[in-house]
């Protein structure tokens, strides 16, 4: 993977291709999300069912996926993540906004067309327990796709699932088992093989490890690392745990309340987020080492997430925002909707004031990095951007153990 | 019963460097076992450890490791009637619980020693309000009026950050969300001013941010007042913010001991390290490849043999498999201190890997190679496992030398290109 | 292609067979004493069924007046009725009435509430609503009154009753297959096989309906009980079979309730078959319920 923050100082921020930025070459991206809306509706009413109002669950996204790249989406219960993925394998109908899929928008198929540009697109879910069919055996169930897709004949139908439990680390002997005699990790990698079965070019991941006991975690991650270079796979990458998204993820979306707040390739995000949010996320993760722990600047959101079927007027995220607090709570948070904009090289955000993010010394001390390790490279300002011209100093300011 | 405040002097061992009465909790080689259909669950294999007033012990592992078993056991509240202490003590202020009456442990729970549970909604009685439930607690503990109790209850809201104690004492505990739903269990853990405090997973349901709140006010609560706290979690990045000791469990024993900043400045045994190495860390330069551990833990059905960590461990010797090291200090001398800052760095390793291999995550040594399983343990797990235990076996079996996938991916006997990220 | 598994030795090893979910449930079943103990139950009605020919000493319908209300022992194990038939002969003669009434019964009512729970849980929407209507009308009404109302209606006879038990053990089951098919229909494998383009019939057929046949399996075991009592209780309500003579453990209870005092084992007996029956059923319902969830076993 090229590091796409080498030497990519860059003269102004191009406000051109927001939400499907990151040209480079490769040609159209494999997946194209435009404005994407998925409500559901909240009803009453026992037979006669009355419509009462709506949970936005995902509400205007927008964001695309390049041919084998890792698009991690992050955020907590609640924010939309999981709906986004599965509406783009169009397991919920969107409610607004489209979905191209290698060119073909997938909101208007239906039937076979659907189904057969299913092949393409596979889903890994979270809970190794329940989404394996107890009653199947595990090649019954790798072998499924095959089956309902009519391909291969019965034989060649079992040697491919041979093939496969081989190639997500399993004993091809073990595809007579049912799933109840598999451990954890073995039964996602049954999943894995699962989606694998068609050859397709997007997997999504909906926390594929989350269920999973930390050191099976890594297991998985790394099988889903080889798979990816083996087949040529794009993965969206769903999870609520910032620091696995970062690890696997070549770019991140946070996500809060229906709403991209933040896109960028990971290493920047991590590095230099620049939405409030993304600050608090990166803050509230603990990190195994006391020494970092006792020096990092936490920041502790006040209250619980809104509900999404209320969400707040403005900006989604002003009622429990640090920064507005500290700007002294200014009204256009709270009446001025802000758009996801480019700020750096492909790193977008939405917020108003992004610019005071960056250099702050929040952002500088999210991760407790001591200033004494040598970085690989210093955070890049803008040259256009006055607030963040006063950085290297502010990397100067960070604590030293 | 529980009115005997000071330590007997014949509890405390002699030749202690610190007074005896500041230790709390001891536990002593302590056995738990479950019994089921399937047969016995070796859930707890002979655990000690002890705990100072005022100190907080972190206790790590995965699930099944015993963790949380090990306080259910010291709460004695083993489900019944499967699970049973069938063996040591656990001795608390002078007390050995284990042979206590029924009755005075029930005035010892929540009085002296409280516990704060993963999902409160299940400790929290759904059809009362907080109110009932707080003014219950502390009215059934302490001589106190009714107004008394609610004065004290909205203290406690306060004090955990509950916005309108007053309204709030009226709501049922559903009407909370996630996050306030746990500052209630831990106000109400906090009712009685307990000497001890026993988080199990007290955030793992809840989202990082919320997470990051309470938390907060778990290392705020510790700070102010002398309760000791023994956090229970999965979560190696919780603990070493929270805690000044780590003990961390698998398979139901202590595999290493030490002070928080000692383990992770030295981690010393092989699931330790292999714990650090396969979570991703979010203050590293680039995401490094992450060296898994293989295989999956051992069923504790079958009794323990051997190290348990032997059959996935990268630095296992032959010995490894059919004799279990006991807990020992590090630096290999005899005296060993139990609590406090200066306690003993202990694992339980007859092949600790070295700092630098440590660092590496795997062995580094010229040609070593871990220790294939002796034809005996095979045998033994073919003619068991056939029949109760595939998993384990199918790990044993199908792991190389090097382990499956980290080093040499073939999977299952398939050779498939090793491929690492640049 | 796929090498066998090579242990770190270097020598083969044999790789466990699968046992199958069916034989793994029947391996925990048997372990299961109380199930064990209903099995016994089963076995000892469903042979008094099957071998009454046989075994009987007299035949059902054999005794004469001079022999009526004999105590228990000498000729007659159990003593005779008031008929002076032996009523040994006519317990294991009404076993084959329960059994036969009582499983067709629940066949017929199995079949009624499968489809009706399928097409609710399956379909959903309106089809769902005014379905579930239904049932929850039908279950409003005392099972043993809906029964009755049937027997009057259609006139008594062995079909009649047993049609009338199936009409209130069918609610039941609809309502169980319906639950189970909508709590599936979220779950994750479900989703999983729409992801890959699974058709909805065969993520009916492949995914639901095997899922929910366990809790059908344990309802339709557990109906059995009911529908024995049911039986019996139709018979003992005057609704029996239209033959008075035909040996059934109800109509025995309801003849034998007169001479309670000169003759107490007339009620016992028949009671006794009727609660060893319903409790057997009862105990393997439960043990089904145990050992056929692969989930249990971890």
């Amino acid at each position: 993977m090229i590091d796409p923050n080498l030497g990519s100082v860059v003269a102004s921020p191009t406000p051109a291709g927001v939400g499907s930025n990151e040209v480079d070459g490769a040609g159209r991206p494999l997946v194209e999300v435009d404005r994407l809306k998925v409500y559901f509706p909240i009803t009453e009413g026992l037979v006669f069912e009355r419509h009462i109002g709506d949970v936005q669950a995902v509400d205007g996204v927008t964001f695309s996926l390049r041919r084998g790249e890792t698009l991690g989406l992050v955020g907590e219960s609640g924010c939309g993540k999981s709906t986004t993925g599965r509406a783009i394998i169009r397991l919920y109908k969107p409610t607004e906004g489209s979905i191209s899929f290698d060119g073909v928008d997938l909101t208007t198929l239906s039937g076979d067309q659907l189904r057969r540009m299913r092949r393409r697109m596979q889903m890994i879910f979270q809970d190794p327990y329940a989404s394996l069919n107890p009653r199947m055996t595990a090649g019954g169930i790798i072998g499924e796709p095959l089956e309902i897709h009519g391909i291969g004949s019965g034989g060649e139908r079992r040697e491919r699932v041979r093939e496969l439990l081989a190639t997500v680390g399993l004993n091809p002997d073990f595809g007579e088992r049912y799933p109840h005699e598999f451990s954890g990790g073995q039964r996602q990698r049954i999943g894995v093989a699962r989606a694998l079965a068609l050859n397709p070019d997007l997997i999504v991941a909906d926390e594929p490890i989350s269920a999973l006991d930390v050191s099976i975690q890594a297991q998985i991650i790394n099988l889903l690392e080889r798979l990816q270079g083996q087949f040529d796979l794009t993965y969206l990458f769903i999870a609520h745990d910032l620091s696995v998204v970062r690890h696997i993820s070549d770019r991140i979306a946070v996500m809060y309340l229906g709403r991209i707040v933040e896109l960028a390739p990971s290493r920047d995000l991590n590095t230099r987020p620049l939405h409030p949010y993304t600050v608090a996320l990166l803050s509230a993760i603990p990190i195994p080492d006391p020494a970092i722990e006792s020096r990092r600047r936490r920041i502790i959101l006040k209250g619980d997430v809104p509900s999404p079927a209320a969400p707040p007027e403005g900006c989604r995220f002003h009622t429990r925002c640090w920064l507005r607090e500290k700007l002294g709570n200014p009204e256009r948070c709270v009446t001025e909707d802000p758009a996801l904009r480019l700020i750096e090289t492909g790193h977008e955000a939405a917020c108003h004031f992004a610019e005071d993010v960056a250099g702050s010394v929040e952002q500088q001390q999210v991760v407790g990095r001591p200033a004494s390790r040598p970085r690989s490279s210093t955070p890049v300002a803008s040259p256009g951007d006055g607030a963040a011209a006063g950085d290297p100093a502010a990397v100067q300011q960070i604590p030293t153990a | 019963m529980t009115a005997t405040a000071p330590v007997p002097a014949a509890v405390a061992a002699p030749a202690r460097r610190r007074p005896p009465d500041n230790r709390l909790l001891s536990v002593e080689d302590l056995v738990v076992r479950f019994r089921t259909h399937e047969g016995a669950v070796h859930a707890v294999n002979g655990v000690s450890f002890e705990l100072e007033r005022g100190e907080a012990l972190g206790l790590v592992g995965e699930s099944g490791c015993g963790k949380s078993v090990t306080n259910l056991a010291i709460m004695r509240l083993l489900p019944k009637p499967a699970g049973r202490i069938e063996g040591g003590r656990v001795v608390f202020d002078g007390i050995d619980l284990v042979t206590l009456s029924e009755a005075d442990m029930r005035d010892l729970r929540g009085k002296e020693i409280a516990m704060i549970f993963q999902d409160p909604m299940t400790s929290l009685n759904p059809v009362l309000t907080i109110e009932e439930q707080m003014v219950e607690t502390i009215r059934a503990h302490r001589k106190a009026s009714r107004a008394e109790a609610r004065k004290r209850a909205i203290e406690l809201l306060v004090m955990v950050g509950i916005p309108r104690p007053e309204t709030r004492l009226k709501s049922y505990p559903h009407q909370f969300s996630g996050g306030m739903r746990q500052r209630v269990m831990i106000a109400m853990a906090l009712a009685l001013e307990p000497k001890l405090m026993i988080a199990d997973e007290p955030t793992t349901a809840l989202d990082v941010t919320i997470q990051a709140q309470v938390l907060e006010l778990l290392r705020d609560l510790a700070e102010d007042r002398d309760t000791s706290l023994i956090l229970i979690t999965h979560d190696l990045g919780v603990v070493a913010g929270m805690t000044q000791r780590i003990s961390v469990m698998y398979a139901g024993y202590i595999v290493e001991t030490a002070t928080t900043a000692e383990l992770f400045e030295n981690p010393s045994h092989p699931y330790t390290v292999g714990l650090l190495h396969s979570i991703p860390r979010l203050d590293e330069e680039r995401a490094e490849a992450l060296l898994p551990i293989e295989g999956t833990p051992p069923d504790q059905r079958r009794a323990p043999r051997g190290c348990p960590f032997a059959p996935r461990c990268a630095w296992r010797l032959e010995e490894c498999w059919t004799d279990n090291p006991p807990l020992a200090p590090i630096d290999g001398s005899g005296r060993v201190i139990t609590t406090g800052p200066d306690a003993t760095h202990r694992i339980a390793c007859h092949n600790p890997p070295t700092a630098e291999e440590a660092i590496a995550g795997r062995p580094l040594r010229e040609g070593f190679v871990a220790a294939p399983p002796p034809d005996a343990v095979i045998q033994e797990l073919v003619t068991r496992g056939a029949e109760e235990e595939p998993a384990l076996l199918d790990e044993v079996v199908l792991m190389g030398p090097e382990g499956p996938e980290s080093t040499a991916p073939s999977a299952g006997g398939l050779p498939i290109e090793p491929d690492d990220k640049p | 292609m796929a090498a066998p598994a090579i242990p770190a030795t270097g020598r083969a090893i044999e790789v466990r067979a699968s046992r199958g979910l069916w034989r793994d449930a029947m391996r925990r079943l048997l372990r299961n004493k109380p199930a064990l103990l209903g099995l016994l139950f089963i076995g000892i009605f469903v042979f008094a069924a099957v071998f009454a020919p046989l075994i009987a000493p007299y035949g059902p319908l054999e005794g004469t007046l001079v022999q009526r209300m004999k105590p228990p022992g000498g000729a007659h194990l159990f003593g005779t009725d008031l008929q002076g038939r032996d009523e040994l002969t006519r317990i294991l003669y009404g076993a084959q009435v329960s059994l036969l009434a009582g499983v067709a019964s629940v066949i017929m009512g199995l079949s009624i509430g499968g489809i009706a729970g399928a097409l609710a849980g399956g379909l959903g929407g309106w089809v769902d609503s005014v379905l579930m209507r239904v049932v929850d009308v039908m279950l409003s009404i005392p099972g043993i009154l809906l029964a009755i109302g049937i027997v009057a209606w259609l006139d008594r006879g062995l079909p009649q009753i047993m049609f009338a038990v199936a009409m209130t053990n069918a609610p039941i089951f609809a309502r169980i297959l319906r639950g189970s098919l909508l709590s599936l229909r979220n779950s994750d494998y479900v989703t999983a096989a729409q992801s890959i383009g699974a058709p909805p019939s065969r993520i009916l057929l492949r995914h639901m309906l095997p899922n929910s046949l366990t809790a059908l399996i344990v309802a339709a075991t557990l109906a059995l009980a009911t529908a024995i009592i049911d039986v019996a209780g139709l018979g003992f309500l005057g609704l029996g079979p239209p033959d008075p003579r035909t040996p059934e453990w109800g109509t025995m209870l309801t003849d034998s309730t007169k001479f309670l005092r000169q003759a107490p084992w007339l009620i016992f007996l028949p009671g006794l078959a009727i609660v060893i029956s319903a409790i057997g059923f009862n105990l393997l319902g439960d043990g089904l319920r145990e050992s056929l969830d692969p989930r249990l076993k971890r």
